[in-house]
């Protein structure tokens, strides 16, 4: 059944997965042995699913495993083309290197169920793994929801609190919906019944009218825009993420939303092909819509997780923008500029995962190490966590879009991208456009670099503002070893981003016919290395002339002795932009006045400012009202009688058959 | 190669030399203009010779960031001016107009960290005042300099030379004018002389700063200035083509210092804005840039 290598390392790989759920089983009583069991079980797989990822990316034929049929009709099939390769690639990097995080991390939930955790983690791999591999649509909803229920424990991991069940319920019934529109863009594909294969979805599609096709592009839009978080879709990412641990997070926020991506460009632009060149005008705008909204209400977070939540929205909306670009070049039958874009964006998918993996592993070794995520709380911890520090900081530089780390690399191919549409000159509009969504792109970056500034600044510099961070140790060593490699990745690829794009140009012209791209060159190598030897020139005059030997002083505090209290606090640092964006944002703020008021002195006045989603309040809120009254008005066909349900069972089929004769 | 590494060499040296010059001759026509006699000429270099002479003192809650910042910020502003061709040479090819837009990012990210890194809440607003200015002139310098870029067909920095000489030019430069008067902290947007707490933006980052390390932040600063103008020399106002080098470089010096004398008469007849009008005048600022590449299109 399995003719080669590669199938039978898949089927391996697939086994210890299983064997990795299962195993851990047996030690139930022994929280480190079923730990160490279930994760390093996975870990091993993972090193396998790379080696048939990075294989898959640079071979010329898809590696094809077939389990036979399942379901009438329905063949499992497992098939790794490049674009299952790079999709591959990513999950089973990251996962790797969280795999070996969760032995150290996991022990601060040694009084959970630790087994069942593993139990959901390893499948919940395994589902994204084939979903990114099968070849078959049904396959693919089956895998989509099985990662959806995995990733749904995982979240309700603590599903003691309150909160956390209210974020699972709101996590399952959001993606849940997006699922409802995948499955109608697959029907519509589908299309009588000549199976569910993509080949075949493919060879539908073709004969498909442009309205069709049209309904097909926006229901895969709001499906899959549902799964990775796209505005409005993304109420229930920044619930989520906090609620999961730190490791899990890292997985979903930096792999699954990906899974997202994946599926709108196996759909979109595999199966579906060329569109009308508003499709990828309504995905660009979609993009910087979620980019410049994400980044906002990030900015306006204290707890470390949601900030970082909304980040992935903000990435997702500039991965849109990459993908946005490229449907719309292709639309203008330019396949090989099409196929640059959309290699920027898998670029950015790439590293995405890499950076944003890495700021949730080291927000977790804070977490381990205080036991907080606010971080009001935080401060200091650079002197007391100097490693996690420093991996954190290199997270920062790289979601900051800064040379030269890995975030700018991907930045820059994306403007260059948004530019090729305004070079053509095809009209005008899309001129200026092409211009006008670098410009939004600037602003994200912007606000991203000020929100990192923030969330590095107050938590790791100056003054601790706890006990709880005074106190802070540095955290175990496996944990800060697997966070290193995920650094080293965003500057390896930040200097040498020629190497990846032209590997993932590879990817993009299997999925865009006719499309050569000739050797992509960059500027990142020569301008790091400049950099870095003006950086290390000067460090070294500046040894020579002693600027390095430093006096060490109080801080001048106008005459008082400088403590926690009179530092900057997140708050204050993001009031100026709460205040600059207040149409967007409109914070509310109530000021209190307690005791009496004398002047000068003898009263307390208590200051609150609140930022509310806007998309809640506008959006989501009036949604479920009209869904209550609407409801209210139903309920009286609701009796509660057996014979008047009955009695409706009769009429329906009365109407049925009336309606099939 | 070895000529490309002696030109960038050369281009730090000229830059670090001109910086001060231009700044004195600023302060210089800033004090004619308010019937003053104003420092010397040459007091920005006094100063850099005095700063470079004293002894750094840190606070004692910072760690290396505080260290490393005037290092990063001086290499990164190089490396920006390196970038930028001064004649018709080559330059090193390390980048274009994006890298040139965020190695200044970099060196203000960097800024900003040590601005709180010692804990005093004066460093703190200045770091988030700088962030709020910083979110609101990067997307108008990237309207303004991507219009030209998409004039000229390339990001590149040799490519975009001269490409404001068009009737749509002058819109652009006024908008890009608004964002050099803001990059280098000069009033309206924040004043350079103030020392003032409670107005400071850049000099409130620097507050901690002492000695050697201050003079070269103070250094990067100048050297930022001069980046500016001899980009929007570059983009509206090259030399013709043909002209030496020597000549051109010349030229390039003459046409940075009438820049600054328009900065410094902008500098003396407006008055400093408060903080929260600032989103207006970046928005004027963004009509011209906008203005200009719709008229480009549409003419």
């Amino acid at each position: 059944m399995f003719s080669d290598i590669q199938g039978n390392l898949m089927v391996i790989m697939m086994l210890l997965y299983l064997i990795g759920a299962l195993l851990p089983f047996l030690y139930k009583g022994n929280v480190r042995l079923s730990l160490v069991t279930g994760c390093i079980t996975g870990v091993i797989a993972s090193l396998l699913g790379l080696g048939l990822g990075i294989e898959a990316l640079f071979s010329m034929e898809a590696v094809k495993v077939s389990f036979g049929q399942v379901l009438p009709g329905v063949e499992l099939t497992v098939q790794i083309d490049r674009l299952s390769g790079f999709f591959l690639t990513t999950i089973c990097l990251v996962t790797f290197l969280v795999g070996f995080y969760s032995l150290g991390y996991m022990k601060i939930y040694r009084h959970e169920n630790i087994t069942w955790w593993n139990f959901c983690y390893n499948i919940f791999i395994l589902s994204m793994i084939l979903v990114v591999t099968v070849n078959n649509a049904i396959v693919f909803l089956v895998f989509w929801e099985v990662m959806t229920l995995a990733s749904y424990f995982l979240v309700t991991f603590e599903y003691r609190s309150q909160q956390v069940r209210k974020a699972g319920f709101i996590y399952i019934a959001m993606t849940h919906l997006g699922t409802v529109f995948i499955i109608g863009a697959f029907l519509v594909m589908a299309k009588g019944f000549g199976g569910w294969g993509y080949e075949t979805l493919a060879s539908n599609s073709a004969s498909l009218s442009t309205i069709d096709k049209s309904i097909v592009f926006l229901l895969a839009l709001v499906g899959f825009g549902t799964k990775a978080g796209v505005v409005p879709l993304n109420v229930w990412l920044p619930l989520a993420h906090p609620a999961a641990p730190s490791n899990v997070s890292a997985v979903m926020s930096g792999v699954m939303i990906k899974m997202a991506i994946y599926g709108m460009i196996r759909v979109i632009i595999d199966i579906l092909g060329p569109g009308p060149a508003w499709w990828g005008g309504l995905v660009l705008t979609i993009g910087i819509i979620s980019a410049v909204i994400g980044v906002i209400y990030a900015l306006m977070e204290h707890d470390l997780k949601r900030l970082l939540a909304f980040h992935s929205v903000e990435n997702i909306g500039i991965i849109l923008m990459g993908i946005g670009t490229s449907l719309v070049l292709y639309a203008w039958s330019m396949p090989v500029l099409a196929a640059i874009a959309l290699a920027a964006g898998l670029f950015h998918v790439f590293n995405h995962a890499i950076f944003k993996s890495l700021l949730f592993l080291a927000t977790g070794s804070i977490y381990y190490a205080t036991h907080t995520r606010d971080i009001e709380k935080l401060g200091g911890l650079i002197k007391r966590m100097p490693q996690t520090a420093l991996l954190f900081l290199i997270g920062a530089i790289s979601i900051s879009a800064i040379p030269p780390f890995n975030g700018f690399a991907s930045e820059y191919q994306i403007y260059q991208s948004l530019l090729n549409i305004s070079y053509l000159n095809v009209s005008g509009f899309w001129s200026i456009a092409g211009i006008l969504a670098c410009v939004a792109l600037a602003l994200t970056g912007a606000l991203a670099a000020a929100c990192f500034v923030k969330a590095f600044g107050i938590s790791f510099l100056a003054l601790p503002r706890t006990k709880k961070s005074a106190r802070a140790r540095e955290v175990p060593l496996s944990m800060r070893l697997s966070m290193a490699p995920l650094a080293a990745f965003c500057l390896v690829l930040g200097i040498f981003p020629q190497v990846a794009m032209n590997a993932l140009t590879g990817v993009a012209s299997q999925l865009v016919p006719g499309s050569q791209v000739p050797e992509i060159t960059t500027y990142n190598f020569t301008l790091a290395l400049v950099l870095i030897v003006t950086v290390l020139m000067l460090l070294g005059l500046s040894r020579l002339f002693g600027v390095q030997r430093v006096r060490k002083s109080e801080t001048w505090g106008c005459g008082i002795e400088t403590d926690a209290t009179m530092e900057y606090s997140a708050a204050s640092y993001s009031q100026p932009i709460r205040r600059v964006y207040r149409g967007l944002l409109q914070p509310r703020r109530k000021i209190k006045i307690r005791g009496k008021a004398l002047p000068y002195f003898g009263y307390n006045i208590y200051f609150e400012e609140h930022v509310k989603s806007m998309i809640r309040e506008c959006l989501y809120s009036p949604l479920r009202r009209l869904t209550i009254t609407t409801s209210k008005k139903w309920r009286c066909i609701q009796s509660g009688n057996i014979n008047l349900y009955l009695s409706y069972v009769f009429l329906t089929l009365v109407v049925l058959l009336v309606w099939v004769r | 190669m070895a000529v490309k590494i002696l030109i960038t060499l050369g281009q730090f040296g000229f830059l670090i030399l001109i910086a001060p010059l231009v700044n004195g001759i600023i302060k210089k026509i800033k004090a004619f203009t308010q019937c003053r006699r104003g420092p010397a000429l040459l007091q920005p270099y006094f100063d850099m010779i005095k700063f470079l002479q004293r002894e750094p003192v840190v606070s004692d809650h910072t760690s290396w960031v505080t260290q490393l910042t005037p290092i990063i910020c001086l290499s990164a502003y190089l490396v920006a001016g390196s970038l930028v061709p001064l004649w018709e040479h080559e330059s090193l090819g390390t980048g274009d107009i994006i890298a040139l837009i965020y190695l200044f990012a970099l060196a203000r990210f960097f800024l900003a960290l040590a601005a709180l890194e010692p804990a005093s809440a004066f460093g703190g607003m200045g770091s988030s005042r700088e962030m709020m200015i910083t979110s609101l002139v990067e997307p108008v310098m990237v309207a303004g300099l991507f219009g030209l870029a998409v004039v000229a067909g390339t990001t590149d920095l040799n490519g975009i030379r001269g490409s404001g000489q068009q009737p749509a030019g002058l819109l652009m430069f006024i908008g890009l004018l608004i964002v050099a008067v803001a990059e280098t902290g000069r009033i309206p947007v924040d004043n350079p002389d103030t020392h003032l707490e409670l107005t400071m933006v850049h000099e409130g980052m620097l507050l901690e700063y002492a000695g050697k390390q201050v003079g070269l932040l103070h250094l990067a600063a100048m050297i930022k200035q001069v980046i500016l103008l001899i980009l929007l020399v570059h983009l509206f106002w090259p030399q013709n083509t043909g002209t030496p080098a020597y000549l051109a470089l010349v030229f390039m010096v003459g046409k940075v210092i009438g820049l600054g004398l328009v900065l410094a008469m902008v500098e003396s007849v407006l008055a400093k804005m408060r903080l929260f009008k600032l989103p207006e005048l970046m928005a004027g600022g963004m009509a011209f840039c906008l203005l200009a590449i719709v008229s480009t299109y549409l003419i």
